[in-house]
This record gives C-alpha cells, structure tokens and sequence, in this order.
C-alpha cells in the first residue's frame, strides 16, 4: 500500500518536471508579452498591453494574418476534401496494398523539412512557376494530407461495413449510402482532421519560407521580425499564433474522440 | 364448383417454390465457398442452414441477399431471375450477424429507412412501423439510438428494420448467436411466433444444430461448400445421411465396421444382420437408443454387449452413462434419472444393447 503510494507520487513528480521543462520557454514568451521590459528579460515590469498595440498598428500584421488565414482555411477544406477521398478508396483495397500505400503517402511527414521544401521550390522553379500563396497552398497540401488520409483511413478501417450493406440491403443508392449513412457517421472525425491539418499549416515556418516568394505569413512574420526588431511585439505575436495552434488542436481532439 | 374444390384441394400453396438456387457456386481465389448447388426454398418455410463455421453458409446468404455474385448458377426469387441484381433490387432483406444498425439515427429513423426509399405514403408508414415496432415489443424504444439499447433490443431493432419492407424471403445470420442463452432461448420463440403471425419465408444461417432443431421446419446441412442433407429435422436426426450429418446433428454413438454378406461386423466382433452390398459401414446409435440390459433377457434387444460404466453424469431429467465395452468400443447411454438406487454407478459391470430399430446403418463412400 504504502510503497504503491509513494511509487506512484514519484511518477506524478517526473510528470510535473517534464511539463515544466517543456512548457516553460512557452510560458516566458506569453508571459514577456505582457510586461514592459522591452528587452524580453526579468523582471518584466509592469503588466501592459502595448505590445499587442504595437503589433496591431503594424501594416505587415495584417498583411501576414491575411495570408495565413487563406492558407489556412485553403489547405483545411482541400486537404480534407482530397484526403478524405483518397482514404475512402484506400479502404476498398486489401489490406497489404493499403498499408503500402499509406506508407508511400505519409513519406513526406517522415522526410525532413528541410529535404521538402528544397524539392519543392526545386521543382516550382524548373517549372517556371512564379511564387506566391498558391505555391505555398499545394506545398501545404503535401505535408498536411497524410494527415487526414490517416485519421480517415483509421476510421474507414474500422468501420462496421454491415451498416452499408444494410442500407444496400433496404434500397439505398451508392449516393444516398454516402450522404445519409458514410458522412454523417464520419464527420466529426473529418472535422477534427481538417482542424489538426490547419494547425500544422499555420504554424509551418520552413516550408512556407521557400515557397512564398516575398510575401509572408506569420511564421514568416516571426522570423523577418526577430532579424529587425528584438521587442516584445514578437512575444505578442508568438503568443496569438500560440493560442490559434492550440485551440485548434485541443478543438480536433475533443470533437474526434467524442463518441457519444 | 367441382373444378374449384379441386383447385383448393391441391396443395399447391405449399408446395410453390419462392427460391430456387441451380448449380450455384462461388470461389475466393483458390476457396470454394459454395460449390455446385441446387437448392429450393417452399413459400412460409422457417429454412435453417446448418454447418460447421467455414463451410460457406454466410457466402450461401450473402448470394442469395445479393451481396455477393455467383461465380457460376441462377438464383430466382419468385419465379424471377434475379442473379444479375444487386440487394436494393431484390424481394429480401437481411439481418446481419452484427445487425449493422444505423448508429446516428434512433430507432424510429432505423426502421423507416428503407421506406423512406421506397417512398411509402406517411399513413402507410405510420401503419407498418406501428406493427412491426408491436410485434417485436420496441415500441417504447423509437426515440433512442442503438447504443442505448440492449443487444436483445437491438437484434429486434434489426428485425423490425428487416420486416417492415416486407420482404418475400427473410435472411437471418446467425441472429441469435451475440445474444446469452436465455436472451436466445427467449428471442428463438419470439421468432417462431413471429413465423407464424407473419406468415412468411424465413431463412437462417446457424452452426448450432440445437438452434435449428428448434426453430426451423426444414434444414439445410452443410459441409464444405456443399448441402450433404436436407430435411425435417425429425428426418435428418432419425435418418442422417453421413458420418458427418450424424455427428454434427445431435449427440451419436458411432460405431465402425464393414458389411460382409448379409452380415454388420464391427471391430471387436459385435455381428449384427444386415442386409446389401459388401461395404465399409457405420453404424449410429443415439444415446436415449441405448438400453443398459439384464445379462439374462436380451432377446428383445439386437446386441446385449459387456463392458463397465467409466463415467456417469446427472443432467437433471436424465444421467448420462459412459460405458467401455470389452470389446474397446465407447458407448454413451442416456437413462431415466427416475431409475434412482437401482440404476447403475461406476465401475459396475454391466450389459448394454439397442432394438434393430434403434440404430441405423450409414455406408461410407
Ligand atoms: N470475402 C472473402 N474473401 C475470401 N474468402 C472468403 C470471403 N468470404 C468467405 N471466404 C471464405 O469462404 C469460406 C466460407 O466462408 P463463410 O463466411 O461463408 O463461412 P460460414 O459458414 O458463414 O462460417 P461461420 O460459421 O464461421 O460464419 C471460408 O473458407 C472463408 O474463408
Ligand atoms: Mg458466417
């Protein structure tokens, strides 16, 4: 009893120190933001708001926060719609092409960023292509789709195939069994895919980098910001892209393991 | 009026085929699930499917339901080639082994499905609904979702879905086997009267010969891919056609032996008279056939044969006596428990035998 106790705070303690070490860099940038020492170091001085000012006033905020927000909804709603697609015909197939093919597809997740973006930009620019979001919105695609084909895929593979066999059974059309069984049953997990491949979208930094051109999206924003100006106004910022990431991932997690 | 009396008399209701299977087949690469099949299911037959699990009764259902296409053969529903149609264009519908309820839509929305489909009128609707949802006892249930039903309730869920369309032939796999045994004792005879106050043609897929004693009117035996058997289940209990068939449909002493002119030798020199050609035989005794006997008065029974009692179970209306005979054969022997003091314990020496009646002689092929 006793020792089962005192085992168990022990891991409780491991648990606390590993968030603590994790999620104190995140804490400081939150928190400098919010203080008016303009060199981001303690003591942080009185609590204020100007910083958030600052960056509000900031024409190249705006700029960089509207193109994030076109990347991001862009490649939510094509990679979902894509994924979706691609994961409900890999679930027709057997079971060892299937596993296959998701392995060939989740390659660009396992290759680093770095390798990706260099192919990318490689290729846009033997093509001729001039860059701009709709560079930086197919580049986005690659890396956030096996995602969602994933997350489908696991769902699709569970799925009780007897439902759709009923629904043949009582007269349904192919059309009718996608709309009123297939999607209403897999929603929830596509919403949660189309939010986990926006977070990962909108906090991309490198990828963005190569293919963007001389336009900017936050993590952009960010980096050009760190070069020039060293205030506060970056932890502002760090701190809004912050709470949009995690929100949309705590969102995703809750609606995708909500099941009734 | 002669010409009609003569109509109404001939048993042709009965008898009218509503499904009729000709050298059916189906192959999964190099598995033969169905193989080369004839089969003819009569108008308000309970028809059972009965066979070892992997001797293709689900592949035989999923053909007949339209699930699957026959590798070879004609299916006809009511007298109608339907081979070619998928299930949405069929006179049958499914219960699926796992029910495959609609898990986004409650009760209500499950059984109206299918009518909503077929563009019902809503009073129409209203009207079947209301039955079926009666005769399956849901009706308190309509407003919830299938996960918060029991599995009982939820099989009848599928029933209900399944009835309500009216189908000319009701498939049902394995439906009671998710369920407990006395859930399924329950549910067997809320289905025997469901049979009866609907009047029409159910067919059920079940490995468990008991099951199909119980419900069904005919059964179907089947072993690899192939029916071996068919028949009343008085008929095949009383009368199997293998080896295979006895084993499987109730519980069957089987004995080995071969026929040599005119006579039944087993191994360890029981005789018995028989007649027909010279052949390898079996011969199957049930254990209620076997009678434990006074070493002086055999003369009613065919064989009075030595051995002693090695085990002896009490199974409430009867016990079940395991006997080794001298001859090394095993022979199980069911007798009234009424018998009480007097009836034999273990390790007693005593005589068992059957009536010539009481067996049946099975040749192997
Ligand atoms: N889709 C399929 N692909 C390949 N083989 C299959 C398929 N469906 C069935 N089989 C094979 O066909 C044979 C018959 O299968 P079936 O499901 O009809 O058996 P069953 O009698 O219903 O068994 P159980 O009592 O276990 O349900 C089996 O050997 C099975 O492995
Ligand atoms: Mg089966």
């Amino acid at each position: 009893m006793f020792s089962d106790r005192s085992s168990n705070l022990t891991w409780h303690l491991f648990a606390v120190l590993a968030m603590v070490f994790m999620l104190s860099p995140l804490v400081l940038v939150v928190f400098f933001s919010f203080g008016e020492n303009p060199h981001s170091t303690l003591p942080v001085g009185k609590l204020t708001l100007g910083w958030y000012e600052k960056l509000f006033a900031d024409p190249n905020f705006w700029r960089a926060l509207r193109n994030s927000a076109v990347v991001t909804l862009s490649v939510g709603v094509l990679s979902t719609v894509i994924g979706t697609l691609a994961a409900l015909g890999i679930a027709r197939w057997r079971a060892t092409n299937a596993g296959a093919a998701l392995t060939v597809l989740t390659l660009p997740v396992m290759m680093p960023p770095l390798v990706l973006s260099l192919a990318l930009a490689t290729m846009f620019s033997t093509f001729g292509v001039r860059l701009g979001l709709h560079t930086v919105i197919p580049s986005h695609l690659v890396f956030t789709q096996p995602f969602v084909i994933l997350i489908v895929y696991a769902q699709m593979a569970n799925f009780n195939y007897a439902i759709i066999d009923s629904a043949r059974d009582l007269g349904a059309s192919p059309l009718r069994i996608f709309f009123s069984i297939i999607l209403p049953i897999i929603s929830p997990t596509l919403v949660g895919a189309a939010l986990i491949a926006m977070a990962v979208s909108l906090d991309d930094f490198i990828i963005t980098f190569f293919t963007i051109g001389s336009g900017m999206t936050l993590p952009t924003l960010v980096w050009g910001m760190l070069r020039t100006s060293l205030d506060p106004s970056i932890n502002a910022l760090g701190t809004l892209i912050l709470a949009a990431t995690i929100s949309s991932s705590m969102l995703a997690l809750k609606i995708t393991q909500y099941r009734g | 009026m002669s010409q009609q009396d003569r109509l109404a008399t001939q048993p042709n209701e009965d008898e009218e085929i509503l499904v009729r299977l000709r050298n059916l087949s189906k192959r999964y690469g190099r598995t033969q699930a169905v193989q080369a099949l004839d089969l003819d299911i009569r108008k308000g037959e309970f028809f059972a499917l009965l066979g070892p699990s992997g001797c293709g009764k689900t592949t035989l259902l999923n053909l007949i339901g339209g699930f699957a296409a026959p590798s070879t053969g004609v299916i006809e529903i009511d007298g109608r080639d339907v081979t070619a149609l998928g299930p949405e264009r069929r006179r049958t519908n499914m219960v699926f082994q796992g029910y495959g309820l609609f898990p986004h839509m409650t009760v209500r929305q499950n059984i109206t499905y299918g009518l909503q489909i077929a563009k019902t009128p809503p009073d129409e609707t209203k009207q079947r609904v209301a039955r079926v949802t009666s005769l399956v006892h849901l009706t308190d249930l309509e407003h919830r979702l299938p996960a918060e039903l029991s599995g009982g309730q939820q099989q009848r869920v599928a029933l209900a879905r399944a009835l309500v369309m009216e189908p000319a032939v009701l498939l049902l796999d394995e439906p009671l086997a998710a369920l407990d045994l006395k859930l399924r004792k329950a549910v067997q005879e809320e289905l025997r009267h469901l049979h009866r106050a609907i009047g029409g043609t159910f067919m059920f897929v079940t490995h468990d010969q008991t099951e199909a004693m119980a419900l069904a009117n005919r059964i179907a035996v089947m072993q690899d891919g192939r029916i071996v058997q068919q028949g009343t289940p008085e008929e095949i209990y009383a009368n199997p056609a293998s080896e295979f068939v006895a084993g499987f449909i109730g519980e069957a002493n089987i004995l080995h032996g071969r026929r040599i002119s005119g006579r039944i030798e087993l191994d360890g020199g029981i005789v018995m008279a028989d007649k027909g050609p010279d052949r390898r035989v079996i011969v199957v005794v049930r254990p209620d056939d076997v009678f434990v006997t006074d070493e002086t008065t055999p003369e009613a029974l065919e064989v009075a044969l030595p051995g002693m009692v090695k085990d002896r179970i009490y199974l409430g209306t009867h016990d079940s006596l395991k006997v080794t005979l001298d001859c090394g054969h095993d022979v199980v022997a069911y007798i009234r428990a009424a018998h009480g003091a007097d009836a034999p314990g273990i390790g007693d020496r005593i005589h068992i035998g059957w009536h010539t009646s009481g067996r049946r002689i099975v040749e192997k092929d």
